[in-house]
């Protein structure tokens, strides 16, 4: 692989982007916001969002076990935070640790609670 | 280079542009807020005749967008003041950019990721390399011969497989980027690990291909436990590169919750040993390792002790001391660190 093939590659991979993010922005113009809500306020009532996910998630999953499965696994201690910046934190944290979205979901109420 | 970088930059832009004018996706009233995270932290190393003071600043900003995207860059900055005995003080800052990427959230399973980032390989790079995370200040000799970052695409994610196994993966490919602050060397890699939950149990294998100057692989194996009975976690990661050498580390830490006795104490304490090699390669493949790895110039190990305190759950205390056993003369190593973790958000006030 010659150096004006890795340029076009990394071309190509900023376009794929841009690309999803436009389709991303014209499928979901209406619905986000009602769909992020859902997130949000299911975060203190972990019955109902695991309800919604229940078919990704191993029967019996609870967020306490998300958490002792992902966070402690580097984290010794998890600092608490609000529930704003700890769901930006568990996105954070859902790239670095390869965490599933329904996992990453669990953590938040784990958190949160 | 610089010309499709620029374009590339460009074209992002453009597209978060066209998404922001879709209006509420941006706003995120009841989402999460952008937030200026990181650590602060001093270390001090202490070796005979040597003492050395690292005072170090990492900054994170998370960004996200909509329930898709996530703008996230780490900055270090390191001092290294050193003492040699009957010599003044040196000193000498170090600074660049960890990572600067955009993330992706396709679905569940996968993450797409462009910019700066991390090399994925091993876990000690990813994973443990924030001082206020790491258990040992001092990084582990392979941790050298790993390249830390990478500049291009990275696909990355995790997927269940009953409930049993969940296999997490990440592929990148990085250009050639010389510049101070974000260099970076053209290569591909990956890692992929098979986590089994009930055992608590992380096996992980990687790899990565230098696709510049010398075309060189290196092979890293890893794994993480933890044990359902006890607060212990045990880690470990091997590196083989056929040019610069080879070596692993393992690592247990025994966190003290269930201590019966000074409560308010022990409980924030945390017990810590790690035992590490490195060999240097055969003389018939050795090619010397580049200047800039701070790898031994010979064979060597490594033995650290060291207790960890909470003072805070964001603010840790480190305590090491170590030997080293190594050709130019076997000697002791003390360390003391302090870190403080900090999260505030950018915007959207407190909550």
């Amino acid at each position: 692989m010659n150096y004006r093939t890795a340029t076009l590659i990394f071309l190509a991979l900023a376009l794929l982007v841009a690309l999803t993010a436009a389709q991303t922005s014209s499928t979901n113009g209406a619905a986000p916001q009602a769909s992020q809500e859902a997130v949000v306020s299911s975060a203190p009532h972990a019955q109902d969002t695991s309800a919604v996910h229940q078919s990704h998630l191993p029967p019996n999953f609870s967020a306490d076990d998300a958490y002792k499965q992902n966070c402690t696994r580097c984290h010794s201690e998890v600092p608490p935070m609000s529930v704003r910046r700890t769901k930006t934190v568990v996105r954070h944290m859902r790239v670095r640790a390869n965490i599933t979205a329904e996992e990453a979901e669990a953590i938040l109420q784990y958190l949160t609670q | 280079m610089i010309k499709h970088i620029v374009v590339s930059v460009f074209v992002l832009l453009t597209a978060f542009t066209a998404i922001a004018q879709d209006g509420p996706q941006f706003k995120q009233p009841e989402g999460g807020v952008p937030v200026l995270t990181g650590f602060v932290g001093l270390g001090n190393d202490f070796q005979s005749g040597q003492q050395q003071v690292s005072p170090t600043f990492a900054p994170i900003v998370l960004v996200p967008f909509g329930d898709k995207w996530l703008v996230e860059s780490e900055l270090e900055i390191e001092g290294n003041y050193t003492h040699m005995t009957n010599q003044p003080w040196d000193n000498q800052w170090d600074k660049g950019v960890e990572y600067a990427q955009v993330d992706y959230l396709a679905n569940r399973y996968v993450t797409v990721v462009g910019g700066r980032f991390l090399t994925p390989f091993g876990i000690f790079n990813e994973r443990l390399h924030s001082g206020w995370i790491r258990n040992v200040q001092t990084a582990p000799y392979i941790t050298a011969m790993e390249m830390s970052d990478g500049t291009g695409g990275m696909l990355r994610g995790g997927v269940p497989v009953g409930n049993f196994l969940k296999i997490n993966y990440a592929a990148s490919f990085s250009a050639s980027v010389n510049n101070s602050w974000v260099g970076s060397t053209r290569a591909a890699g990956e890692r992929i690990g098979f986590f089994f939950p009930k055992a608590r149990l992380e096996l992980g294998t990687s790899f990565q291909r230098q696709l510049q100057d010398e075309h060189v692989n290196t092979f890293g194996a890893d794994a993480i436990w933890q044990s359902n009975r006890l607060p212990l976690d045990v880690r470990a990661e091997y590196a083989r590169n056929s040019i610069v050498g080879s070596g692993y580390w393992v690592e247990g830490a025994y966190h003290m919750t269930e201590a019966h006795f000074c409560k308010p104490f022990i409980r924030k304490s945390q017990t810590e040993i790690r035992f590490e090699q490195f060999f240097l390669p055969s003389a018939a493949t050795m090619g010397g390792s580049p200047s800039d790895m701070e790898l031994p110039g010979s064979n060597a190990k490594r033995v650290f002790a060291g207790w960890s305190y909470w003072i805070r759950p964001e603010v840790r205390t480190n305590f090491a001391y170590g030997r080293e056993f190594i050709d130019s003369g076997d000697h002791n190593v003390w360390t003391v660190g302090l870190t403080y973790r900090f999260a505030f958000p950018l915007m959207g006030g407190p909550k």
